[in-house]
């Protein structure tokens, strides 16, 4: 599904250049439950990002479904992150003025679905996610696993190929952190991509095919852990 | 995004920062409130001096000795005239169907004295249709008759003003008053009205013409005063200028000029004078564009993480650039609103405390400050929500 090739993202910090990556190539098979890990600093959020079409490398390439991204236009990556990637973020993420609902809106508004289908289409998402309850809820009078699993709903509710994961249990208890690990893994069993950065090495070692990176290069790229 | 998606987005924003949101609105009412108060006193100037001029009567004609170049200006100051305008000359303007009444007006000064006491004061020499002319009231007595036409009979009639200081309260009407080295008898006084724009009737007595030019020893006339029902005045105009021409030898001597020419030129300068004055009330609009940029750019960097979140989901930044641009128009078109309603009050409270000034909100500065708010909306809000839009999504969503 996914080809990057000697990626590199450089910043330029006074008269340093710092590499965030490093010539990575990666190639990422459909329905694939892939976790980076490594140390702070080490590349793993600028990795993700550029999966996500967020950030832009200096150069290589990136195919997605064999189709060249780099040469997109703003536009059109906008349109490719909507369509194809549902990201989650340790932050949640969500608009505090809005409820459930309303965040759950967002990507189905930037998608144009008529008012008449949303409501159907947020009310059965909160339902698979147990927050049938909380939709009305603003996300303050949530807790941080019920704030997490919103954002996930949100992520999903256009049903992109790929799901992109900084993070998701950084900030949750342990509790809410396995609340949610499942519920990842639980769209994984359905066919999902899934790709997962963490600093918990028990969550790491779960997913199918783990990666672990240094200094913008990927040190080694293993199948495995209990998946 | 369909852009009712975006109008309640944009509407959930504001409302989440209801402070925020009443401080612009605020700016934006007083600004657009006082660009209505102010136009709408400078109408109501307008208005008011309009309303003066229509006293005096329009629909009129001045027919002046003299030649000027430029066509419906002041009176000829230096004009030299090359034959005397004459009673003779009225007669001759009388006669077009087009003129309603010629009347002959002879002006000088002189010395007023009654039981001696002693004052100058303006004379003016006519005949009786200059009351209906220049729309006199009588407040007592009788107006230059109608036998004195072209006579010198000794009557006078007093302007009010002119009598409370000669005389205060006494009965004088009817008494003998001698104006300059002749006598006359006092037979009218007339109520105290605005001046012509030539002439202070408060201080005037009027004599018929002929004992005016016997008066001050000269045969032609200072002017003509001519009424016309006709609304073609250049037409009426050309007319005049043509009889009086053949009459005058083929000269053109004399010099016609609308008294509503001049009205109309201090007209203009109200006009202008209301939009100078809507313009000074636009500044404070200014004042309020200025702070929708500044609020909205704290706003914006409040809301980096919203924005990196938008992205994230798909938001180009065409669509970030237009939820930004919404709540600045939605700002200030409800600034707007609220501004002309609270101008519009300001106004009618204004119009109820001191009725007789003709204070009126003209219709072009509710239309233009209604475009000017949504410009300054449009305007002043597009830097931040530019700003907003060029967000790198990494950066917005860590909130650098
Ligand atoms: N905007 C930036 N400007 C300068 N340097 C940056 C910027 N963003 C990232 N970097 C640098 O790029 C490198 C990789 O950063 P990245 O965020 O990918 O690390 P990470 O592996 O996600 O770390 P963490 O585990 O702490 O999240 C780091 O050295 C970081 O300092
Ligand atoms: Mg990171």
């Amino acid at each position: 599904m996914i080809a990057l090739r000697e990626i590199c993202r450089e910043y330029h910090v006074g008269d340093e250049t710092v590499h965030a990556l490093d010539h990575v190539s990666l190639d990422i098979d459909r329905g694939e439950y892939l976790s980076i890990m490594g140390a702070s600093g080490s590349g793993k959020s600028t990795l993700l990002n550029m999966l996500g079409l967020l950030d832009m490398p200096n150069s290589g390439s990136y195919r997605f479904e064999g189709r060249e991204l780099m040469t997109l236009s703003e536009e059109a990556r906008a349109t490719f992150r909507r369509e194809k990637i549902g990201f989650i973020f340790q932050s949640f993420h969500l608009i505090p003025r809005l409820s459930a609902y309303g965040n759950l809106e967002l990507p189905l508004m930037l998608q144009g679905v008529p008012p008449s289908q949303r409501r159907e289409r947020i009310t059965r998402a909160l339902h698979d996610l147990g927050l049938g309850e909380r939709m009305d809820h603003l996300p303050k009078e949530l807790s941080g696993g019920q704030q997490q699993r919103v954002a996930i709903a949100r992520a999903m509710i256009l049903e992109p190929p790929l799901l992109l994961a900084d993070e998701p249990t950084g900030n949750l208890d342990s509790r809410s952190g396995d609340e949610v690990t499942r519920l990842l893994e639980s769209l994984h069993d359905r066919g999902m991509t899934l790709v997962i950065v963490t600093h918990d090495a028990d969550l790491g070692k779960r997913a199918t095919r783990q990666i672990r990176m240094h200094d913008g290069q990927i040190l080694h790229d293993r199948d495995g852990g209990a998946g | 995004m369909m852009l009712r998606d975006t109008v309640r987005f944009s509407t959930a924003a504001l409302r989440a920062s209801p402070g925020r949101t009443a401080l612009i609105l605020l700016a934006m009412v007083i600004g657009i409130a006082s660009v209505i108060l102010l136009t709408s006193l400078g109408e109501g100037a307008r208005r008011y001096v309009a309303g003066q001029f229509h006293a005096l009567g329009s629909n009129l004609l001045l027919v002046m000795p003299g030649r000027t170049e430029t066509q419906g200006g002041m009176p000829p100051m230096f004009g030299h005239a090359q034959h005397d305008l004459t009673l003779e000359d009225r007669t001759a303007l009388e006669r077009d169907p087009l003129i309603d009444m010629a009347v002959p007006i002879v002006f000088g000064t002189a010395d007023l004295t009654y039981d001696g006491r002693e004052r100058q004061v303006s004379v003016i020499g006519t005949d009786s249709n200059y009351q209906h002319v220049f729309n006199l009231t009588l407040m007592r007595g009788k107006f230059l008759p109608a036998t004195a036409r072209d006579r010198a009979e000794p009557v006078c009639v007093l302007g009010e003003h002119l009598y409370q200081k000669l005389f205060g309260h006494a009965e004088v009407l009817g008494d003998w008053v001698r104006i300059g080295t002749r006598r006359f008898r006092l037979i009218g006084l007339l109520q105290p009205k605005g001046k012509t724009a030539t002439l202070d009737m408060s201080n005037a007595v009027l004599i018929p013409t002929v004992s005016a030019q016997s008066l001050f020893n000269r045969s032609g006339l200072f002017q003509i005063a001519i009424q016309t029902r006709s609304e073609a005045f250049a037409r009426v105009q050309d007319r005049i200028l043509a009889l009086i021409q053949a009459r005058h030898n083929g000269e053109k001597d004399i010099t016609v000029v609308r008294q509503d020419a001049m009205a109309s030129s201090l007209d203009q300068i109200l006009r202008i004078l209301t939009i100078a004055v809507g313009g000074i009330g636009t500044i404070s609009l200014l004042v309020a564009g200025i702070l929708i940029m500044n609020v909205m750019m704290v706003s914006v960097s409040q809301r980096r993480s919203e924005i990196g979140l938008l992205m994230a989901l798909g938001a180009s930044t065409r669509e970030i650039l237009l939820v930004f641009l919404s709540e600045a128009t939605m700002l200030s078109l409800i600034g707007g609103v609220l501004g002309l309603m609270a101008g519009l009050g300001a106004v009618g409270l204004i119009a109820s405390l001191v009725p007789v000034f003709p204070i009126s909100t003209p219709w072009w500065a509710m239309i233009a400050a209604l475009v000017v708010a949504l410009a300054t909306g449009l305007i002043f809000g597009s830097v931040p929500a530019r700003q907003a839009a060029q967000l790198h999504p990494v950066a917005a969503l860590s909130g650098r």
